[in-house]
Formats: structure tokens, C-alpha cells, sequence
């Protein structure tokens, strides 16, 4: 019962401001009746990945409390059921992690959601795997978590090689075509199979890769890699970097006015927070929003993205980024095929109905290749760039909301 | 002499009692079983080093990495052989890489004492962390997947509670035969007296060095396991600082004077933790501290010490 | 030519953070043999309180170093007398260690339950001021940040060398007996260090705040840099932690440039190894107490 501290009232008013909404006593108590189902996992609340844990968690815990307490609950097989959650906090050690999973296994919990990185997701596929029970998740983009023929892990994005494809296709539509770029990403799981991705994906398209950065995990200076950008001067710098990095360099090429038509992050630009920090210095600066609250897709449990968000701003405050999205989708996607499947005492069936899932949701289309992954096309990000001290989609044409500014402007006009 | 066969006695006793228990228990408990050997094997690893001779290294964790990146680089060779080979082959590929690099590391790091030697090995640990990540050629940042060695009819979680159980009994019998032997004489004289013990004749090098190799190889082996039970290692995840502070941490909650301190003090926290604490989402880590805090200033000689004074106390009466 | 000199201006800024952010560590370590591992979170919480003293109260960070090193004094003084010296007292060298250990998991929890652990940073008006000198870029914040860093650790020199308590300090690290049969109240000594050095921690936090995006996970990082830092340039000197400082900013810029970024912190951590087994007090350092 990972909620019943949260509903002391002396905590609750520091859960409320993390985001950690609790289930209202009120909801509570009338769907008391009701059969529930039951998602368990476990989150990093703690340790390296706590700031994005609690970002996921608000995304599961707004969907669970609006199907409670707004929508009364979800029709499965002709009975109404609540949505209730069993997370516990991983402390972003897998270890601990998948001691912690066996547990809710052994409980006979059916239905995994992901906790955050793949170093901790993948030990945990391993059980649930062997349990026969699916795991959707939203945390987890390592190639080898879908590259090794398990069936019962469906993941959110495309894998991570294939992750920023979007951007490298959105800068070869530019025009005048940009000529040169340099690739900078950190030596972690994610970034580094991104970043050689993206690398190959450049060479593809005809693009020249100047230089590039392999990085540590975590940075605490870069001038020297920018010192050597300013004597290249490429077109386009393209950084495949954690939001507390992509911060550390766009501030530190701000600083050193060191120029480039076009800054990419891959992380960052979405938060406001990393918006305001760089004040009029985030202007320009490209990402791929995996999601955005601005999306305009319909949804079957809120009807549309917009009034999710909307929802999601009336009863938290942490800042609506992309991970609440991503993490409220996953559950979307349950409902959905457990809807499909008719009960809740099957997970193999919810398995196969979740492989066959093809559905627009506040996410956008849910459909996973048959390794479990977000299919690059249609689960592909959007290309995003900050304009106006907002964040406004330049690619793909379909979702557009601005025409790309490009070149951008140089740090010294601002 | 008798009383040494009662102790032998109970402890197969005990242990086959152990073994017996993944017939019983759900999985999750198995699992929380296994946690606690490898952090017990773990903390009496990094006991054999400074409990006997007082040199508190605060960077076991490189062993740990260095021997589940031994495994794992090693397993590599022979994918196709039996399980059970392969099984062999990753214990003692963990425990000949560690115990190599150990005996290679040994002679100019246990020349310092004291903070020296502690910062030492934490910078050991952090070298070996950043290399393992750094060059591509040990994979260590994009991780590495080991494959399932546990036969399909056998149940993963008991498989591995099993193999953590006897390395543990294997760490806490080599612990044990040490300190019965001129080794352990010797390493101990060293801990009340360096220089003293040399003055008396006592190969003050050679046996710390035996200690120092004989401690991360067999910290290396475990680690294999800990890498075989987790499927998958990158650098961050067994080159973790947390693993080496958790050693030490278990060690003097249980209580440095026995061996039996570092086994206790696992059970102990990683009970806590994992049981007591683990549907806290928001507080543990603070409960985790002020635990530590209070055992260290009301049980500064562990959970063993208290348990010997009160045995002290009752004697007197 | 140009990306020499460039690079040995940005590391010899960076290495002037990394000397005032370690100053407080080496000052503890010298007098009370302590590894301190609370330090990075005095650093830490330094970089909080300027960002609620900057964004609530709309003071600016330099300004609020004053105050927030005055707060840090006072937690300092009170978590050495509570739980930092009744642990040195058990005369178990882990044992205060360990303690300090339990403090920072205490400490982490609060900040991340207060803040969470969302990525902050702070912004004055001034950092994105850029300075050129011939071919030579310059970051006004970074170099403000080193100019504060350099006037600390002035300030805590002479307190250390001309006043009453410094001398007090100092004798107190070199021998402990010695000072108490000069009627030296040595728990009094130890609490007044544990103090400053906290306070400068906190406000080395502040500087940092200004130049790097910081979460309460960030703690471990200046800890362990304030280990490297103290070893390389010789334990409990203000000079060792300078000296120490810059060489690591320099090494740290010179990898990144002719290495390859992704080895800096290996190189970083493979001197302080290298310093350990050559020469293990240090650059600067004379041996002392915990040595021997």
C-alpha cells in the first residue's frame, strides 16, 4: 500500500506540491465496491533518475484518479472496475529493483508499468517475462530491451538508435540544406546508441558529420568542446544529451557566444524551467518532443490530448513535460486492450491484444513493432524549436505549428 | 576441540536449513534471501580486509565491477557451452580478473594507511568505473547482457539463492580458517600495531597483500553472480558507489568484532530496507540515515556488541 | 595557439571553483581527520538557499552569500555538536564516517522532498555577459565566481594565520594533545571548524549555483571532487586546496581538448590515484595526524 502515507494529512501538502497527488478519499470511498485492477512496478523516487521518476508517476497517477473519480471507472466485460496503483520506489538501483518487482509478481499482480532507464528496466523484463505478464512502459529505450526476443514488453518510443531520427529528417527539409554538423552525446545507454544513430542517419541524408563528442555521463564543463566548435563552425550542432546537460551547454555557448545556425538538444527545451533559465537564450534551440500537451489527438479515456493536460494542470504541479504523457499513455493502452479482451484474470490475452493495438490516443498513434518498440514512423517524435519563449512543432508537416527558424539568431543580437 | 565440532555441526545444520527454505517461500522472500547473501558475502569480503587488519577500503565496488565484467566478457567466449560450464567459467573468470588486479594493485596501494588507503581505493574504484565506461571495448556504458544460466527446470530466483548461499559459506569458512591460522595472528598484530608487528617479525607486506588479493578475488566472484543474477550490468550500475558504502555500512551495524558482524548487519539492513521500508515511496532514504546514525552512536561495536556486553552483564550477575 | 590559451583560461576559471569548493573539505580532513562526507551537501544546499533567496526574495546571489554562510555556521556547528562528535569520540575511524554518511542521506531526502529533484539553476541578469580579450572568450559570471572564490579563500586565510581562533585551528591540527595541555578546549576547535568550514561550502554553492544547473543528487560530485582536490594539492593548506584546484581545472579543460571529453573524469581520478601512491601528502601538504 505505497499510498497510505501519502494520505496523512501532514504530508500531504509536500506530496501535492511534487506532483504526488493521492487518490482523493472521496473518489476512494465510492469506488470502494468496485472490482479493481491492479498495475504494479516500481519508480526511481530516489537516487539518479528521482526528478523524471516523479514525472511518470504523475503521468499514471492522472489517469488512474480521473477514471476513479471523474469517469467512475472503466467498462471491462460489461462490469465497472477501478484502476488502481502499486508502485514502490526502485531508488534508481536495479538490484533493488527487481527484488521489489518479484514481490508484486508473487502477489499475482498482472499488469507491469515501467519504472525509468534501462539499466533497471531490463533485469525487471527478465521476471516479468518469465511470469508471463506484460509490462508497458515509457522509461526504457535501450536497443537490447527489444532486441532479444522478449514478448511481453511494449515500450513507448522507438528505440533508442532510432530515436532522433525525426530531427535528422526534419534539418535535411531545411532550406538553403545544411551542410555540416557536429554530433555531441554522453557515454550512457541511451544517448550514445542515439547518437550513433543519428551519425549514420546524417551520412544518409547527405549530410557531413564534422566532429564528434563523446561525453561524459555527467558534465560539469564543456569550453573545451566549445573552444572547437567555434574554430569548425559547422551549420548545426546536435546534441543528444540529458536536460541537465543540454542546460550546462546551450548556457555555456550562450556565454562564450559561440555561434551555430541551429542548436539541437534532444532533452531540455521541453520543461519550461530549462526555457526560463536560458531566458531570450533559448530562442531557436530545436529538440524532438517525444509529446506535447499542445498535440491535437483525440483520446478514448479524456477525450483529447488538450483535456488531459488540462486536467493534469487542475490537480498538479509539477510541470506537464513529455514523461506524464508518455506514462499516461501506457496506461491508455491498457485500458484499451484490457476493454479488448474483455477480463482481467488473463494476461497472456492482454498481451496479444496489446501486440495487435493500433489506436490514437492524447500520445498520439500507439502502435509497437512486433519487438515491442514504438514504430519509428508512426511513434516517431516531433521536432520541436522554441519560439516566443514557447515550445512550437516545425516537423512533422501533419502536427506543424511554425515554420522552422532557421538560421538562428546569433547569441549577441539577443 | 569439542566445541569446534558443535560449531561445525550447527553450521551445516544451519545452512542446509537455508537451502532447504526456497521450497517454502514465495519468490519475492527467495529473492530478499539472495539480496541478503550477496550483501553478506559482499560485507565479509571487505571484512576480510578490515576487520582483520583495521585498512577500511572505501572502494570494494571496483571488485564487484571487475568481476561482473569479467563474467560478462568472459561468458562472450562461450556461448554455446553447457550451462553449468559456463556457470564455472564466469565465477572463475570474476574471481581470477579481481584476484589478478587485486595482487596487481596490492603492493603500492597497502604501502598507505589510514584516510590514505581508503581514498585510495575509492579513486581505484572511480579509474576502473570511468575505464570500464570509457573505452568501447568493455562495453561498459551501452551495458552488457548476460545470458540466463539457471536450467529451465529450476526456478531462476531459487537458482541463484542457492549459488549466493554456498560462495557465502565458502567466504565465512575461508574468514573462519583465517582466523585460526598464523595469518589471522599476524593480521590482527598488524591492526593493533603495524610497525610493532614488523619490529616482532611479522611479514607485515606479505600478509596484507594475501589478505588484499584474497579479498577482492573473492569479491570479484560474487560479483560474477551479482552480474549473472541481474541479466544485465552497465558501468554505473556495479562500479556504484552505494555497493561499496553498503559494504561498509553492513559491516559495522553487525559489528566489526566477529565475523558473524558483517553477516548480521546484511540481514539487518537489507531486511529494513527491502521489507520494512520498501512501500515508503518518499522516506526511506531518511529512515535508512537516521538507522545508521543511531547504531553507530548507541551500538558502536554493532549488533554483535551489544549482544556480548548484555551476555557481560549477565555473567556478572 | 588560440585554443591553447583558450582552454588554459577556461581551466585555470573552473579550477578556481573547484579550490573554494574543496577549501572547507580540506579544512575538516586537517584538523579533525574526518572524512567528511556531508560536505557536498553544505555545497549544495548553498546553491538552494541563493536560488530561493534570488527567486522568492529577488536578492542577488553574490549578496546572499553573506547570510546563507551565516545559516550554514549554525547548522554546522549544530550537526558536529549532535551527531559529528560524539561519533569522532567512539575513536573509531569509520565510525564518524559513517555518521556523516547517515547525515547526507538525511539531508538528500529533505532537499529532494522540499525542492524535488527537478533540474534548478540560477540566472542573474549578468550571466550571459560575455567578456573578449583578442581571440579570448571569457564567461563574466565564471570569471566573477573565481574572483569571489579567490576573496573567500583570502578571507579564511587570514583568519586562519591572525586570528586568536585561527592560531587555535591550526595548532589543534598539528597536535591534539599538544593543544589541550595548552588548555585548548578541542571539542570547542573542532565544532568552530566543522562550522566554517560548512560556511564556506555553502557559499562556494552559491558560486557554483550561478554557473551549473544543480538537482540534491548533485551532492556525491562535489564531494568527491573536494577528495580529489585536497589529496592533489596536500591535506589541510589553504595553499594545497588552491594549488590543488587549478591543477585539476587545467587537467580537466587539457583532456577534454587533446583527449577527449569522455576520459576527463577518468584522468581526473587516475592524478588523484597517481598522487596517492607518489607522493600522499600531496603537493603542498607536510604529513599529518591521520597519516600516521
Amino acid at each position: 500500500m505505497a499510498y497510505r502515507i501519502t494520505r496523512r494529512g501532514s504530508i500531504k501538502a509536500v506530496s501535492a506540491t511534487i506532483g504526488i497527488g493521492a487518490l482523493g478519499a472521496s473518489g476512494r470511498a465510492a469506488a470502494q465496491t468496485q472490482p479493481a485492477v491492479i498495475f504494479g512496478g516500481t519508480i526511481p523516487f530516489s537516487g539518479r533518475w528521482a526528478e523524471i521518476g516523479q514525472s511518470v508517476h504523475a503521468g499514471y497517477q492522472t489517469v488512474v484518479k480521473y477514471v476513479n473519480e471523474v469517469k467512475g471507472g472503466i467498462d471491462i466485460g460489461g462490469k465497472r472496475h477501478r484502476l488502481e496503483l502499486r508502485l514502490v520506489d526502485d531508488a534508481s538501483d536495479p538490484q533493488r529493483a527487481t527484488t521489489l518487482l518479484q514481490k508484486q509478481i508473487d502477489d499475482d499482480v498482472r499488469f507491469f508499468l515501467g519504472s525509468y532507464s534501462t539499466p533497471i528496466i531490463l533485469p525487471q523484463v527478465a521476471l516479468t517475462e518469465r511470469a508471463r505478464k506484460p509490462m508497458v512502459q515509457a522509461g526504457g529505450g535501450g536497443d537490447p530491451i527489444f532486441t532479444q526476443g522478449y514478448k511481453f514488453v511494449f515500450g513507448m518510443y522507438p528505440r533508442a538508435s532510432r530515436s532522433a531520427f525525426p530531427a535528422v529528417d526534419a534539418f535535411e527539409a531545411l532550406s538553403p540544406k545544411p551542410q555540416t554538423v557536429t554530433v555531441v552525446y554522453t557515454n550512457d545507454p541511451f544517448s550514445k546508441p542515439q547518437g550513433l544513430g543519428v551519425i549514420e542517419r546524417l551520412k544518409e541524408k547527405g549530410m557531413q558529420v564534422v566532429k564528434v563528442f563523446e561525453l561524459p555521463a555527467q558534465l560539469q564543463d564543456v569550453s573545451a568542446v566549445l573552444t572547437s566548435v567555434r574554430e569548425d563552425a559547422p551549420d548545426i550542432v546536435m546534441c543528444l544529451t540529458s536536460d541537465q546537460n543540454s542546460l550546462l551547454i546551450a548556457r555555456q555557448m550562450a556565454q562564450s557566444r559561440t555561434d551555430v545556425k541551429m542548436l539541437f538538444t534532444s532533452l531540455g527545451p521541453q520543461a519550461a524551467s530549462f526555457r526560463e533559465a536560458l531566458g531570450k537564450y533559448a530562442g531557436g534551440i530545436t529538440c524532438i518532443s517525444t509529446w506535447s500537451p499542445t498535440f491535437p489527438y483525440t483520446d478514448p479515456i479524456f477525450g483529447s490530448t488538450a483535456k488531459f493536460a488540462e486536467y493534469y494542470r487542475a490537480n498538479n504541479t509539477l510541470p506537464l513535460i513529455y514523461h506524464q504523457g508518455t506514462a499516461a499513455a501506457c496506461i491508455v493502452a491498457y485500458v484499451n486492450a484490457l476493454q479488448t479482451v474483455g477480463r482481467t484474470d488473463d494476461p497472456i490475452a492482454v498481451r496479444d491484444a496489446l501486440a495487435k493495438l493500433d489506436i490514437e490516443s492524447l500520445y498520439g498513434r500507439i502502435k509497437f513493432t512486433p519487438q515491442g518498440d514504438g514504430d519509428p514512423v508512426l511513434m516517431g517524435s516531433a521536432v520541436t524549436q522554441v519560439q516566443g519563449g514557447d515550445i512550437k512543432v516545425i516537423a512533422p508537416e501533419r502536427l506543424r505549428e511554425a515554420a522552422p527558424q532557421w538560421p538562428i539568431e546569433p547569441w549577441s543580437k539577443r | 576441540m569439542a566445541r569446534r565440532i558443535t560449531i561445525l555441526l550447527l553450521a551445516v545444520l544451519l545452512i542446509a536449513a537455508l537451502a532447504t527454505l526456497p521450497f517454502f517461500l514465495k519468490a519475492f522472500y527467495v529473492r530478499v534471501g539472495l539480496s541478503i547473501f550477496l550483501s553478506a558475502g559482499f560485507a565479509v569480503c571487505w571484512w576480510l580486509l578490515a576487520g582483520f587488519t583495521s585498512y577500511y577500503s572505501f572502494g570494494h565496488t571496483a571488485f564487484v565491477g571487475i568481476g561482473a565484467f569479467a563474467a560478462a566478457l568472459a561468458l562472450r567466449a562461450v556461448p554455446e557451452a553447457a550451462p553449468a560450464l559456463q556457470l564455472a567459467w564466469a565465477l572463475g573468470a570474476g574471481l581470477v580478473v579481481a584476484g589478478g588486479i587485486a595482487m596487481i594493485i596490492a603492493w603500492p596501494i597497502l604501502r598507505l594507511r589510514g584516510h590514505y588507503f581508503t581514498i585510495a581505493m575509492l579513486a581505484v574504484a572511480l579509474v576502473l568505473g570511468e575505464a570500464v565506461a570509457a573505452f568501447p571495448i568493455f562495453g561498459g556504458s551501452t551495458g552488457l547482457a548476460l545470458p540466463n544460466l539457471a536450467p529451465m527446470s529450476v526456478r531462476v530466483e531459487a537458482f541463484f539463492y542457492w549459488i549466493a548461499l554456498a560462495l557465502l559459506a565458502v567466504v565465512l569458512a575461508i574468514a573462519w580458517a583465517i582466523s585460526r591460522s598464523r595469518l589471522g595472528y599476524g593480521l590482527a598484530a598488524i591492526r593493533e600495531d603495524e610497525d610493532a608487528a614488523q619490529m616482532l617479525g611479522v611479514p607485515t607486506t606479505r600478509f596484507k597483500v594475501v589478505a588484499f588479493v584474497l579479498s577482492g578475488a573473492l569479491t570479484g566472484s560474487i560479483g560474477a553472480v551479482y552480474a549473472l543474477n541481474l541479466g544485465y550490468i552497465t558501468s554505473d550500475s556495479v562500479f556504484r558507489g552505494s555497493l561499496s558504502l553498503e559494504m561498509i555500512v553492513n559491516s559495522l551495524v553487525g559489528g566489526m568484532g566477529s565475523i558473524l558482524g558483517p553477516v548480521i548487519g546484511a540481514a539487518v539492513m537489507t531486511g529494513v530496507t527491502k521489507l520494512v521500508l520498501a512501500d515508503l515511496l518518499e522516506y526511506h532514504l531518511a529512515i535508512t540515515g537516521i538507522l545508521i546514525i543511531a547504531v553507530v552512536l548507541l551500538a558502536p561495536d554493532g549488533i554483535v556488541g551489544l549482544w556480548r556486553r548484555r551476555r557481560a552483564r549477565e555473567a556478572e550477575r | 595557439m588560440t585554443a591553447l590559451v583558450q582552454t588554459l583560461v577556461n581551466g585555470l576559471l573552473y579550477g578556481g571553483i573547484l579550490s573554494i569548493a574543496a577549501v572547507g573539505f580540506s579544512l575538516i580532513f586537517g584538523v579533525m581527520s574526518v572524512i567528511n562526507l556531508t560536505h557536498g551537501i553544505f555545497v549544495i544546499g548553498g546553491a538552494y538557499g541563493a536560488l530561493m533567496a534570488w527567486s522568492v526574495l529577488g536578492i542577488d546571489p553574490l549578496l546572499s552569500i553573506p547570510p546563507l554562510m551565516l545559516v550554514a555556521f549554525a547548522l554546522g556547528w549544530g550537526c558536529q555538536r549532535l551527531v559529528i562528535q560524539p561519533a569522532v569520540e567512539r575513536g573509531n575511524p569509520v565510525a564518524a564516517l559513517l555518521v556523516t554518511f547517515g547525515f547526507t542521506l538525511i539531508a538528500v531526502n529533505l532537499l529532494t522532498v522540499t525542492f524535488s529533484s527537478s533540474v534548478r539553476s540560477i540566472s542573474p541578469s549578468y550571466s550571459f555577459i560575455n567578456l573578449r580579450v583578442g581571440d579570448i572568450s571569457i564567461d563574466l559570471v565564471r570569471l566573477v565566481a573565481f574572483a569571489c572564490g579567490l576573496a573567500l579563500i583570502a578571507i579564511l586565510g587570514s583568519f586562519l594565520r591572525f586570528s586568536r581562533w585561527g592560531r587555535v585551528i591550526r595548532a589543534t591540527a598539528l597536535s591534539e594533545l599538544g593543544a589541550r595541555l595548552c588548555g585548548v578546549d578541542a571539542r570547542a576547535v573542532y565544532a568552530l571548524t566543522f562550522a566554517v568550514a560548512s560556511a564556506f561550502a555553502a557559499a562556494s554553492g552559491v558560486l557554483i549555483g550561478m554557473m551549473l544547473p544543480f538537482t540534491p543528487a548533485e551532492e556525491v560530485t562535489w564531494t568527491v571532487y573536494a577528495f580529489i582536490v585536497v589529496t592533489l594539492g596536500g591535506v589541510g593548506s589553504l595553499g594545497g586546496a588552491m594549488l590543488g584546484g587549478l591543477l585539476l581545472g587545467l587537467v580537466s579543460t587539457l583532456t577534454q581538448t587533446y583527449l577527449g571529453a569522455v576520459y576527463t573524469n577518468m584522468v581526473m581520478f587516475l592524478i588523484l590515484l597517481a598522487t596517492l601512491l607518489v607522493r600522499p601528502n600531496g603537493i603542498l601538504g607536510s604529513a599529518f595526524k591521520a597519516s600516521r
